[in-house]
């Protein structure tokens, strides 16, 4: 049976470093070694029991799997709860990452699968932007950042009613910027599928967004 | 005319640098299209997804190598979370009401299978012939039957049921006298072993 390293215990956490910096500005406390391994050297560490190589993993990409999640659910609790369990499944599957596509495509495949199986097709409650968040280049002018988050509500509640399928070709393509093969290779489906569901996902949500409009016009 | 696909439309309408479809220079519809999704690829783009506290992610990293700890040690000792006491109550409480209604119908429904005792010139006569006898010795179960039949007379046997019914043929073998029986048992036989048709 393992140890469990100190590091991993209750209130323990792994030291936050930025992605942008991670290769090459370790902060004090994080192992240097790790910062400089990449994912591939980091997966071998962590299947070999290294948990500290995991963690590694997670502070490398727990952003861009939180904000998938955030897409799919619309709030930060279940986004964080959703992101944690795409880690812990990423942690349990780690044996069978063959390393064919980047750590990156298999953490959003795992990750499209959790939110895909979480939503549903009814629209989920979007929270207004709270005290607790920034939004990332967000205006001071409080009337722009009003209207600003009308409209992100807007679109979001429209996303969510979109078909799953359509909703995840269309978060995966526009706020991940995933290319065509790469969403392809994640939801099992041709370069040609996912432009089409490109395009019936836009047009529909053009219809919502449309529709939404007019609500509010009236 | 023929119109543009839906995959040649989205990537006009995602990459403004591609070279122009010459189908889009003579259809207006198409144009439009392209335009619409477009405007609809704007207006999704200006949703950001708002960013947590830094103080977030090093939470995050925590809940996530507990999470992880937990798990090794769940998968460590598989047995731990089953004899956990709220899932073994959870299971006693399922298990128990169907252990108890497997017993009542059981005992209910299920009745061992016992053989009247043949009416005693009829055994007399067939048990010589042509029915083999038991191996009493080895066959346990019906080494159990007799143990169990032992002390049953035939009257006793005849109140409880396992008799002949009134009425029954049987009923009315048992009342045959020596001779009649003798003469019956001719008579079936004669007709078992005679000619066929």
């Amino acid at each position: 049976m393992h140890e469990l390293n100190p590091a991993w215990s209750v209130g323990a956490a792994w030291p936050r470093v930025d992605l942008k910096v991670a290769h090459t500005q370790p902060e004090p406390g994080r192992p240097a070694q790790l910062a400089e391994l990449d994912d591939r050297a980091l997966v071998a560490r962590s299947v070999a029991g290294e948990r500290d190589a995991f963690g590694e993993l997670v502070v490398r990409h727990r952003r861009a799997i939180y904000q998938l999640c955030y897409r799919f659910v619309g709030n930060h609790e279940d986004a964080t709860d959703l992101a944690q369990d795409v880690f812990l499944r990423a942690y349990r599957g780690l044996r069978n990452f063959k390393g064919d596509a980047s750590l990156a495509t298999w953490l959003y495949r795992i990750g499209v699968n959790v939110c895909l199986n979480k939503v549903t097709s009814k629209a989920p409650p979007t929270r207004p932007i709270g005290d607790h968040f920034q939004a990332a280049g967000a205006t001071i002018d409080p009337a722009d950042g009003l209207i600003r988050q009308q409209q992100s509500a807007q679109v979001r509640a429209a996303l969510a009613r979109l078909p799953r399928k359509q909703r995840a070709t269309l978060i995966l393509r526009i706020y991940q910027e995933r290319s065509h093969a790469e969403i392809a290779r994640m939801l099992g489906s041709s370069v040609g599928a996912v432009k089409a569901n490109l395009f019936h996902a836009l047009h529909n949500l053009r219809k919502i967004l449309g529709t939404a409009d007019q609500q509010v016009g009236r | 005319m023929r119109h543009l696909s839906p995959e040649i439309l989205v990537t006009l309408a995602e990459s403004p640098e591609v070279p122009a479809d010459p189908h889009l220079g003579c259809c207006e519809r198409c144009r439009t299209v392209v335009g619409e999704l477009r405007a609809t690829l704007t207006a999704a783009r200006q949703d950001i997804v708002p960013e947590p506290s830094p103080l977030f992610w090093d939470r995050f990293s925590a809940r996530v190598a507990d999470a992880v700890a937990e798990d090794e040690q769940r998968r460590s000792r598989p047995w731990s979370a089953v004899l956990q006491p709220s899932r073994l109550l959870r299971a006693v409480c399922l298990v128990l009401p169907i252990l108890t209604l497997a017993v009542v119908f059981g005992t209910r429904f299920w009745r061992p299978r016992t053989t009247a005792p043949a009416p005693p010139v009829a055994s007399e006569q067939i048990s010589g012939s042509d029915v083999p006898e038991p191996e009493e010795t080895a066959d346990a179960s019906w080494a159990l039957v007799t143990g169990l039949a032992e002390d049953l007379d035939w009257e006793a046997a005849a109140d409880s049921g396992l008799g002949p019914a009134p009425g029954s043929a049987q009923e009315a073998v048992v009342q045959l006298s020596s001779a009649e029986r003798s003469e019956l048992a001719r008579l079936i036989e004669s007709e078992l072993h005679g000619p066929s048709m």
